[in-house]
């Protein structure tokens, strides 16, 4: 056995010293940095939108501006508060008419602040406070005249700096201006809103005889560019215009708006399970994330097996290759050997995987803010004691039992081109185990998921995402009985392959050279 | 220890003799591989202090034959002996092997390589380093100890092949074709290590097609073919069984000596031949033959047959009662 532990060793740091394990450890860190990084810096460094509005209503385009100020300000005042709370100092170099306008605001209480920013964006002056009516004019003065470059410098952020609405050019043909302007590249596009946008289509009037119906105004409104895939500054303006038109529409029927959202309201169903002792509960994120915790484990466990069965075949090809196998059994016994190399790519292998359990906990962690409640939930799960040895057992036995194949595969070929022909008993079970994640994720105790779980190759994938079920007791016992009695098989097998298969040279044996050596014992 | 070497061969089918223990001893050792036999009913005892000789060509069972012996194969039939013990794999520690397919991994630094298999040898990890440096300075590699073996060159990672294999002193070292593919200097290398090994009181076996390198170096010869023992002795006994022979240098046509009688063969190289005399052949024959037909002589040496002649002679007879038989 000592001689194993050196095989081991010398294995786990062969394995380390090669560059397809840095890459593989540090893959998924850097996949999982620029899919959060790539994002957020292609949005900072894309130019805001510049677009323009014709407006034939003559009042919804200062109503959707109204609308798109108040978001502006209620976004505003969070971020004074947020920078009064944490950046003291940033805060203080903001101009005196913001940092006056986050004081005003942070002495409301909640419901007083939402009429505040309602009546600095609007012209009433009902119920104003101090600030509002003293002030008022100063502050949409400043929203008004900042520009981008501005808003970078203070760290503050409003709508302009995604979406920058520029007058539409003066003169008779504006729509002639604006098309020559968006083929210039000087606008993303613009928008026209009809003559009558509270009829049914929002759309502009064309004739008298398209007024027939008060319901029914002719021509939809129009939204020009020559970008057909970014849909984002449409969705916006749209989103605007259509809460504006409601609420025209809504007092033009003499409905209340609280009317109007009681007769939309869906019927509600709340979420409730049933706890250990038979009692109705309440389902908090934790228990959802709980739900869908072991598809996580279960594709984590998919890579670590596949990656360290794969590393082990490489090894062994590349011994075998190099031509030192035959230097290393005429000093370790071919059992020593073979436990050697497993345990040395396991240890390897348990380091890859660590890793990246370790950097989704402290991504989470870090990236708590944008994950919301659910990243508590995800790291009390990832701490579960329960899961960590579920997945901890399930790799040690899933990667024993393919690396046993594996080893085999690896000692008949010389060369990893040869070993891709007979990867595909190996690869079949890992494909099935994937495609039906998903599936046995919804259904942990369905028909497919209980006889899934007692074919040994797939045994470790679906029992561990099986765990959120949870399935009985016995099914448990049952198939890890299976599972080792497969593993302890497939280990002899393996051995006896692996003994006879290093050692030969020349052409690849032939199906029936191995089974004879598997026979031969 | 020649005197023990010569006294033991002559003497006995006993494992130990006055004393002295069969380094190797095989007995009625018979292994196939499928229907395929490579080793059959093979007898042989190999004594402590000597360099024994596997001759024998291609696919003769002479790989088969050490790999019984290190323990990788276990014996169809037939009961295999080392070191004293019945079961090979107990005394790993205490062999050296050298395959003829011999690597090393690439990505490891000399140093640890050497070290790793005296470890795997049973060294301490201490001990081996400290060997695997001392060894790496003896044989002038002390500045590349610290190299990966992919940056060596060819002869380099032979010669670290070789401090690997006899890194931590065994009593039996078994080198499989060890001159193969090596380049001059590491020929002569090899040649003073087994040498070497030979003083050190180790048992050598080296296996080998190149007769020379065997007349040059070994105590005793064991000649394998199709997996069957044709000879076993001392190398010089050997050659003296096999008759007279003439060792001629010469200018001119010689291929009238076929016709003497007392010629038995003639191995002719262009201007070097060993002539093979018949039993009872008389060389003056041959000397007056070759002045008669105006050959110019520069040198007539009456010697024994050399191993290479041994080598052919004996692989023809095999082949001959396989084909009557």
């Amino acid at each position: 056995m000592n001689k194993a532990w050196l095989v081991a060793r010398q294995e786990f740091r062969q394995t380390v010293s090669t560059k397809a394990f840095w890459i593989g450890l540090l893959s998924l860190p850097v996949i999982i940095c620029l899919a959060v990084a790539v994002p957020v810096l292609l949005d900072r460094t894309t130019d805001a939108r510049r677009y323009a509005v014709v407006d034939d209503s003559g009042w919804l385009l200062a109503e959707i501006d109204r609308s798109i100020y108040q978001d502006d300000l209620q976004g505003l005042a969070e971020d004074l508060q947020r920078k009064h709370r944490q950046d003291r100092e940033a805060h203080d170099r903001l101009p005196e008419i913001l940092r006056a306008f986050g004081g005003a605001w942070r002495e409301l209480d909640e419901m007083h602040r939402d009429g505040m920013i309602q009546a600095l964006a609007s012209a009433a002056t009902v119920d104003a406070s101090t600030f509002v009516i003293a002030r008022r004019a100063e502050l949409l003065d400043w929203w008004t005249r900042a520009t981008t470059e501005d808003l970078d410098r203070l760290h503050l952020e409003l709508s302009r700096q995604r979406f920058d609405r520029v007058e539409v050019p003066p003169g008779t043909d504006t729509e002639a201006a604006l098309n020559k302007a968006i083929r210039e590249g000087q606008l993303f596009a613009y928008f026209i809103i009809g003559s009558d946008p509270i009829g049914r289509g929002g759309g502009r009037a064309k004739d008298a005889s398209q007024h027939a119906s008060r319901y029914d105004s002719g021509r939809s409104s129009e939204y020009v560019s020559n970008n057909l895939t970014d849909r984002e500054l449409r969705d916006w303006f749209a989103a605007y215009a259509d809460a504006c038109v409601r609420r025209v529409r809504l007092q033009r029927e003499g409905i209340q708006p609280q009317v109007a959202d009681w007769v939309q309201a869906s019927v509600s169903f709340g979420e409730r399970r049933v706890d250990a002792g038979g009692e109705v509960a309440e389902v908090a994120t934790r228990d959802k994330v709980r739900q869908w915790a072991p598809a996580v484990f279960t594709y984590l466990l998919w890579i670590a097996v596949f990656t360290s069965a794969q590393m082990l075949l490489t090894s062994t090809i590349e011994e075998k290759s190099a031509r030192i196998m035959e230097v290393l059994v005429s000093s370790v016994s071919p059992t020593d050997l073979l436990t050697g190399k497993v345990i040395g790519v396991a240890g390897a292998g348990l380091i890859v995987v660590g890793s990246w359990a370790l950097c989704l906990l402290v991504g989470m962690l870090s990236l708590a803010h944008i994950v919301g409640p659910a990243a508590q939930g995800l790291t009390q799960v990832a701490a579960d004691p329960y899961l960590l040895v579920a997945f901890a057992v399930y790799f040690l036995l899933g990667y024993l039992l393919y690396a046993a194949y594996l080893v085999g595969l690896g000692s008949l070929c010389t060369s990893l081109k040869e070993s891709q022909n007979l990867m595909w008993p190996a690869m079949m079970p890992l494909l099935v185990a994937l495609m039906s994640m998903t599936h046995i994720s919804k259904d942990p105790n369905g028909t497919i998921a209980r006889v899934l779980s007692f074919i040994p190759p797939l045994t470790p994938f679906v029992m561990m995402n099986r765990s959120g079920g949870p399935p009985p007791l016995w099914e448990y016992v049952a198939t890890t009985l299976l599972l080792v009695l497969s593993i302890w098989l497939a280990v002899r097998a393996a051995a006896r392959v692996f003994r006879v298969g290093i050692l030969a040279t020349g052409s690849r044996p032939s199906a029936r050279e191995v089974l004879r050596w598997l026979l031969a014992g | 220890m020649h005197g023990e070497i010569g006294k033991v061969w002559v003497a006995t089918e006993e494992t130990t003799v006055t004393g002295v223990t069969c380094a190797v001893h095989l007995d009625g050792v018979s292994k196939s591989f499928g229907d395929r036999p490579a080793v059959c009913d093979l007898s042989l005892k190999i004594w402590p202090g000597a360099i024994y000789g596997f001759l024998g060509p291609n696919g003769a069972g002479k790989t088969t034959t050490m790999r019984l012996i290190l323990g990788i194969y276990l014996p169809d039939s037939g009961s295999v002996s080392v070191l004293g013990h019945e079961d090979p794999r107990l005394v790993r520690e205490r062999i050296g092997y050298l395959p003829e397919e011999r690597g090393l991994y690439p990505r490891m630094r000399v140093l640890d390589q050497v070290a790793y298999f005296g470890a795997l040898k049973g060294l301490s990890d201490l001990e081996s380093r400290s060997r695997a440096g001392d060894l790496l300075d003896k044989y002038g590699l002390g500045s590349c100890s610290q190299l990966r073996c992919q940056a060596l060159s060819k002869g380099m990672a032979q010669k670290v092949q070789i401090l690997a294999t006899l890194i931590h002193e065994p009593d039996l070292v078994i080198l499989d074709e060890p001159f193969s593919g090596l380049d001059p200097v590491n020929r002569d290398l090899m040649r003073d290590v087994i040498i070497g090994l030979r003083e050190r009181g180790a048992s050598v076996i080296f296996s080998t097609h190149i007769t020379e390198q065997a007349e040059q170096i070994c105590d005793h010869v064991v000649l394998i073919d199709g997996g069957r023992k044709l000879l076993d002795g001392a190398t010089q006994q050997v050659r003296a069984a096999a008759g007279g022979a003439v060792h001629l240098e010469y200018e001119g046509d010689i291929s009238m000596l076929a016709g003497l009688p007392d010629v038995q063969r003639v191995n002719d190289a262009g201007r070097q031949a060993e002539i093979i005399l018949a039993e009872g052949g008389d060389p003056q024959v041959v000397l007056r033959s070759l002045v008669e037909h105006a050959v110019t002589v520069l040198a007539f040496d009456l010697r024994q047959p050399s191993l290479h002649e041994v080598f052919i002679r004996s692989v023809n007879r095999s082949a001959a009662e396989v084909s009557l038989g």
